[in-house]
């Protein structure tokens, strides 16, 4: 692999959306490059600023009056639409049984009103209104991983992260004190932070599984992290 | 569905919350609009956080995030419980902003070109505490809102929201090598603007 088709990958990469033999051919390159490795390790630190930052931003103004307003307005506006079509016909009907009005037969009468009637009805209860159609891409939304196939990579990502976290307590231990190894641990506690800040998030909706892949990423960027510590690279 | 989480002390709130929710979702869909009020309680943050940051426009932000609650109101019946109300409700506000953005395309035809001034208004939220760590969020969520739009829409909804490549691509309508080159632009960029010193150099 060239060098500027690592520097390409390299996004590829953190995003996890690497084939194996493409991730194992950068990681070659990676084990004899300071420049990629550089550049990896500032993306890295960029998505774990990002997985931090807050998942709710209160809007400065209580924007609940707008809504209701909004909602009750749009209520009045159908009333009054269901209610339009509904006033010709008592006006046709008063001509229809007036003495002396148009002689149909009352049979006619009715079977007109009931059409009517129906019409009415159906606007107001099943016909689409304006703006139905952004919805239907909502509706799509995908299922997404089944919540056991999320639950079970994240245990073992877990897992290596923990024994991951082991042994890099003992290379500091062992007096390891490499300037790589110093920028990696102080990473490491913003990876940390950005982890107890998404799974927060997560606790707080657990079914939502787009927080679910939130501390999946957390997760991965620090098992990444920790494989940098353990490079040869970062050892010397 | 039962949460995966991994038992922790947390979990007997959340389930609580969870059929609080529930409740609330199926009154709403009844037409209580205290229910929906609830509702919107819960989850105007997250709404917001996202409309701010894909359109960098604090004012536009709030519009928005109305527009998404009505919207939602009025389209109650089309959530059917097969996911969480909250991802869907995200995505309802995911596909609110892309759509304005396109009327807005329209009819400005010229986008904000100024990142400086977008820049200079203050933090969300109000004054920015310049300390410790809320400063480097403050950094970052500053220069994603100098970002351009297409760039910013990306990182927005690809890092900090989490949906992936192809999910963007099928919600904005681009291809998905057009999302991932806007992606990592947005990533380039981005780590320019965290530099302090080449920040000091120049531009």
């Amino acid at each position: 692999m060239t060098h500027d088709q690592a520097q390409e990958r390299l996004h590829d990469y953190v995003d996890g959306v690497l084939g194996v033999a493409e991730r194992e051919a950068l990681e070659a390159h990676l084990a004899g490059c300071a420049e990629c490795r550089r550049e990896l390790a500032a993306l890295q630190e960029l998505l774990v600023r990002a997985a931090g930052l807050p998942d709710e931003i209160p809007p400065a103004r209580d924007l609940w009056p707008a809504i209701a307003a909004a909602i009750e307005d749009e209520a009045a506006a159908r009333r009054e639409r269901a209610a339009a079509p509904a006033g010709r016909p008592r006006g046709v009907l008063r001509r229809l049984f007036a003495p002396g009005g148009d002689r149909l037969a009352p049979a006619l009468a009715a079977a007109a009103v009931l059409a009517l009637v129906a019409v009415v009805v159906w606007r107001a209860l099943v016909a689409p209104g304006p703006g139905d159609a952004p919805l239907r891409l909502a509706e799509r939304t995908g299922p997404g991983e089944t919540p056991a196939a999320v639950a079970a990579a994240l245990a073992t990502l877990e897992a290596e992260c923990r024994a991951g976290d082991v042994q890099l307590a003992g290379l500091a231990r062992r007096g390891g004190a490499s300037p790589c190894l110093a920028s990696v641990s102080a990473s490491m506690g913003e990876v940390d932070q950005a982890i107890a800040t998404a799974r927060a998030a997560w606790r707080r909706h657990p079914d939502d599984p787009v927080l679910a892949r939130r501390v999946l990423a957390a997760y991965k960027a620090k098992a990444s992290l920790q494989k940098q510590a353990f490079s040869a690279r970062c050892r010397v | 569905m039962r949460p995966l989480g991994t038992g922790s002390p947390g979990d007997d709130g959340a389930t609580e919350m969870d059929f609080q929710e529930r409740h609330e979702v199926t009154e709403s869909q009844q037409g209580n609009l205290r229910a929906f009020e609830a509702l919107h309680r819960r989850h105007v943050g997250r709404v917001h956080a996202l409309c701010l940051r894909m359109t960098a426009d604090r004012e536009l932000a709030e519009t928005l995030t109305q527009d998404v609650f009505v919207r939602a109101w009025r389209k109650f019946d089309s959530y059917r419980g097969e996911g969480p109300f909250g991802a869907w409700l995200r995505r309802l506000a995911v596909n609110v902003v892309i759509e304005d953005r396109r009327r807005a395309a329209r009819t400005r035809e010229r986008e904000v070109q100024d990142p400086n001034g977008i820049m200079a208004d203050s933090g969300a939220g109000g004054a920015a505490t310049r300390a410790g760590r809320p400063e480097a969020r403050i950094d970052l969520e500053r220069a994603i809102r100098t970002l351009p739009p297409g760039a910013r829409q990306a990182f927005v909804l690809h890092d900090i929201n989490g949906y992936r490549h192809r999910e963007i691509a099928e919600m904005t309508g681009l291809a998905e090598g057009t999302v991932k080159a806007q992606l990592h632009r947005a990533r380039a960029l981005l780590r320019r603007a965290l530099e302090p010193s080449r920040e000091a150099e120049g531009s």
